[in-house]
């Protein structure tokens, strides 16, 4: 039975703790390599949380790139009850991002720990677009 | 030094220690401000074309 990561007592707490399961259980391949039947046009594979789950449950681990991180981070944190987006950026290497952001929490896989947004901006990332909170919702200009 | 610009000295110190501690303090992120409907990127639009949410 997979156990998934529990609340914090404050927000701070939760995506801690959210970031930092999901970091000890995530193993990046790029999408080429695993999906390399299955990407978008533009060469991309965004995992359904089906398949995030099933990785976790056969292997104990998720394995993908960015948007694999950032969707198991948002996963975990509905479940949670903790509103969270998807968030489309570039990093400061120019490179497209996908990110997991709570209240001003990111979550994203470059980082070793969950990181307020602020301090990424300096760093270089810029912000694109946001998902809904909720799947399936109206995407918007971050 | 005369106790006027000793007093005066502290005061200083004591400021400077507690800006210095302020720095040390960060402020809680703020969320992003609400933006203008726009279209989700592709990796999403295929993936709901999967039946996957994002």
């Amino acid at each position: 039975m997979l156990k998934l990561p529990e609340a914090g007592a404050d927000l701070e707490a939760t995506v801690h703790a959210v970031h930092g399961w999901a970091m000890a259980r995530f193993v990046y391949v790029p999408d080429l390599e695993r999906w390399h039947q299955d990407l978008a046009p533009n060469g991309d594979h965004w995992e359904t949380d089906a398949e995030l789950l099933a990785d976790l449950e056969r292997a104990g681990r998720v394995l993908g790139d960015c948007d694999a991180f950032a969707k198991l981070c948002w996963l975990l944190l509905r479940r949670l009850g903790v509103p969270s987006r998807l968030v489309a950026c570039q990093a400061e290497t120019g490179g497209w991002h996908l990110v997991c952001e709570a209240s001003g929490w990111i979550l994203d896989n470059r980082m070793p720990v969950a990181t307020p947004r602020e301090d990424l901006e300096r760093l270089g990332y810029r912000w694109h677009s946001k998902s809904d909170y909720e799947p399936g919702g109206q995407w918007t200009t971050a | 030094m005369t106790m006027p610009s000793i007093t005066a000295a502290r005061l200083v110190a004591l400021a400077l220690a507690l800006l210095a501690l302020t720095a040390c303090q960060s402020a809680p992120p703020q969320p992003f401000p609400d933006g203008a409907p726009t279209r989700p990127p592709q990796g999403c639009e295929s993936l709901r074309e999967r039946g996957g949410e994002c």
